[in-house]
């Protein structure tokens, strides 16, 4: 159900952020700027530090409302009393701004509006959103031993869990866009003073409609968070030449480790940063006061998975029980190499642009979830800039730059370092994976391109290149929101929408009214995650090996076995209709009739895998019953109203050691149980709580 | 940081190929995505 509370409980989050990030600032005495720019690096910081915080009350088992309330008020209480620091300047940044304010104010309130709706993306729903729901369902944080979605730094997911807690889903989606507004408001603070407000103004506007940028604003796609920690940190880097202060080394190491925190991507952003801040400060002490600084702000999620897994960077170098060498080779065929389209060598390096421009293969996700138009637009202009300083012969930092020449210097060099990382080492080639160092490309080019520029008719074509590109992300916003003014015309009807566009929605439906705590439901799919009111845990060849590990292994004993030593109780599965089986009522539920030996069933296309195999089999050898069946249709993309075409079967199975053909399976006890376990309680209550 | 040099009255010969070239992109890029452009359209009721 959605609060109204929701909206004032996101505002209090991103105060308290600014309230601990003006504490820090002050603590290191970093003399961080006022103003619209300085706002928004005191939320940065104090997002890391917020998101610290959350980390190890969630492992003591601090969730409840009251150790969250006692958590933000601190930062709610300095933002109220150095309310003149924070609001300080900002009413000068946007003067003569009123336009652009306008543009906001409508972009800002369809976007809030937007965070009323339920959660749909599949990403968000599968993790993003529902690893905090689970924290908080089991009371602290706790190991899902699954590579990529489980077992990770999850700076971001733990922040949500924090307005989810107080606030309710409203809030966690309204705290996630508002975090987004603030890269926007960084980016016009870095770029008004360089470039005036109508270029600033735009360059934010191309970043908000950016089509990459709305998947993930109206997501929970860290990748779109990510990018304030990004540009923070570069921005004090380059703010380093002139002010070499611990504070602010401290401060970007602060924010580099909070990237690191975030993703495990981040650890190339650390690498790229780090090399830039040596080449800006060359001192010793400044450098190990970040590198600490970072070890403290990521250290934590690292030393978690080392102690949980047996490997920080889990799967890598992880062994047993939760990975090994096979299923580290299975996972690199199916996975690894389904992300990498390109080879990543040295021409995969230097064409992935155009490839991403053109969109020339959908594993770049670069047509509705590309960049837009607007960087490539301005690579040619800028470059006249860089020729004009070529031709001067000044190419040095130290011949002559100008402050905002240094500038796009040092985003410039974090964006390349970082982009041939990724390159070598990132694990996708999505291009949204590169969202976070889009800020820097953006501002690069967009203040070398203003700088390029030196006539009032040339000014003027910037203008109608940058208008252009914002108004075409602009129309691809407006198509995007169109299901956000059909649900609020539809009177906000939270249920209708569920109804119509969350898969499985009958099955989710069924387990909210016959299902408890007590039972754990097994899933091959992960994108219901977010609805699922009780335990469950998704089994998958690639990504866990607790459940009949080995692509080759089609044994329903060992299956039971597995799903046993988890605790589980139903299996949810889908069957696409397939005349070699049929589901009948025979007066008892729904029976499954087979007509053709299950293992012959496993043809690409069916949609038949090896664990719906080995459900079959548990129902075969009476060891399952099915207890809910309905159909339910696929919804490729909720945007341009795509279905597949055919509906499936949603089964729902009970496990039944009465008339199991293997009843041993059920003798083991529920070992694992600790992984997907919902106590429904936070473990560190204060008394009387 | 502020542009110190004052506005000149002509436009560069590079600056105009530069600025023709960043438009020729946008017009490149409409191109690409026309499909998905018209889809979006019709679902809008405009085409």
């Amino acid at each position: 159900m959605t609060s109204l509370l929701g909206l004032p409980v996101a505002l209090f989050v991103i105060m308290a952020a600014a309230g601990y990030g003006e504490l820090l600032n002050r603590l290191l005495k970093a003399g961080l700027q006022v103003g619209a720019t300085g706002l928004a690096l005191r939320i940065a910081t104090g997002l890391v530090l917020l998101g610290w915080m959350m980390f190890w009350l969630l492992l003591a088992g601090g969730t409840s409302a009251l150790w969250f309330t006692a958590l933000v008020v601190p930062g709610i209480l300095n933002a109220g009393l150095q309310w003149r620091v924070l609001a300080s300047g900002i009413g000068a940044d946007f003067r003569s701004a009123s336009p652009l304010l306008a543009v906001a104010a409508v972009l800002f309130v369809v976007d809030m509006l937007a965070a009323t709706m339920p959660v749909f993306d599949a990403d968000s729903n599968a993790y993003h959103f529902a690893l905090p729901l689970q924290f908080l369902a089991r009371g602290e944080l706790f190991l899902i031993p699954r590579a990529v979605d489980g077992a990770a730094p999850l700076l971001f997911q733990t922040l949500y869990a924090l307005p989810l807690q107080l606030g309710g889903e409203f809030a966690m989606l309204a705290t996630a866009k508002l975090m987004v507004w603030v890269v926007a408001l960084l980016i016009y603070g870095v770029a008004r003073p360089v470039c005036g407000y109508p270029v600033a103004g735009l360059l934010a506007l191309i970043f908000l409609t950016m089509p990459a940028v709305i998947y993930g604003l109206s997501a929970g796609q860290v990748e779109t968070r990510i990018a304030l920690l990004t540009l923070s940190a570069a921005l004090l880097i380059w703010s380093m030449r002139d002010q070499p202060t611990i504070g602010r080394a401290v401060l970007a190491g602060l924010l580099c480790g909070g990237i690191a925190a975030a993703k495990f991507t981040g650890l190339l952003y650390a690498a790229a940063g780090g090399l830039v801040l040596i080449a800006v400060v060359r001192r010793p002490a400044l450098i190990a006061a970040a590198g600490i600084a970072g070890l403290v702000a990521a250290g934590q999620w690292y030393g978690w998975l080392w102690l949980a897994t047996g490997s920080p960077l889990f799967p890598m170098f992880a062994g047993e029980p939760y990975w090994d060498g096979s299923h580290a080779a299975e996972f690199g065929q199916r996975i690894l190499q389904n992300e990498a389209v390109l080879p990543a060598d040295i021409i995969g390096l230097v064409t992935y642009p155009f490839h991403v421009f053109m969109a020339t293969h959908p594993g770049f996700e670069a047509d509705r979830t590309g960049l837009g138009p607007a960087l490539f637009a301005l690579l040619p202009i800028s470059l006249v800039a860089a020729f004009r300083r070529l031709r001067r012969g000044a190419i040095l930092p130290s011949d002559n730059w100008t402050e905002a020449g240094r500038l796009v210097l040092v985003f410039a060099a974090i964006f390349v370092l970082f982009y041939i990382l990724w390159w070598f080492f990132g694990a996708s080639q999505r291009v949204r994976h590169l969202v976070p160092v889009i800020p820097l490309v953006l501002l690069a080019l967009g203040i070398a391109a203003h700088r390029a520029c030196r006539s009032r008719a040339s000014y003027a074509l910037l203008g109608a290149v940058l208008l252009l590109s914002a108004g075409i992300q602009a129309g691809g916003w407006a198509f995007y929101h169109r299901a956000t003014a059909d649900y609020i015309a539809s009177g906000a009807d939270r249920a209708g929408a569920l109804r119509d566009d969350l898969l499985d929605y009958d099955a989710i439906q069924w387990m909210a009214e016959n299902l408890t705590d007590q039972d754990l439901l097994v899933l091959m799919e992960r994108r219901n995650n977010f609805y699922l009111g009780q335990p469950f845990y998704r089994v998958s060849s690639d990504l866990e090996r607790l459940v009949s590990n080995g692509s080759n292994s089609t044994d329903p004993r060992r299956f039971l076995s597995d799903l046993n030593a988890l605790g589980a109780t139903h299996v949810l599965f889908h069957l696409i209709d397939n005349p070699a089986f049929s589901v009948r009522d025979q007066g008892r539920g729904p029976v499954m009739v087979l007509h053709q030996d299950i293992d012959s069933l496993g043809i690409e296309g069916s949609g038949i895998g090896r664990f719906h195999q080995l459900v079959l089999k548990l129902l075969r050898d009476g060891c399952g019953e099915i207890v809910h069946l309905s159909r339910t249709q696929r919804k490729m993309s909720r945007t341009l109203a795509q279905k597949t075409p055919v509906d499936e079967m949603v089964i729902i199975v009970r496990l039944t050691e009465q008339g199991c053909a293997y009843p041993d399976s059920f003798d083991d006890e529920p070992t694992r149980r600790r992984h997907t376990d919902w106590t429904g309680k936070p473990r560190l209550s204060p008394p009387g709580w | 940081m502020t542009k110190s040099e004052a506005p000149k009255e002509t436009v560069s010969l590079a600056e105009l190929f530069a600025l023709m070239a960043g438009l020729l992109v946008i017009a490149v890029y409409l191109y690409r995505f026309r499909d998905l452009i018209g889809l979006a359209l019709q679902l809008v009721g405009i085409q």
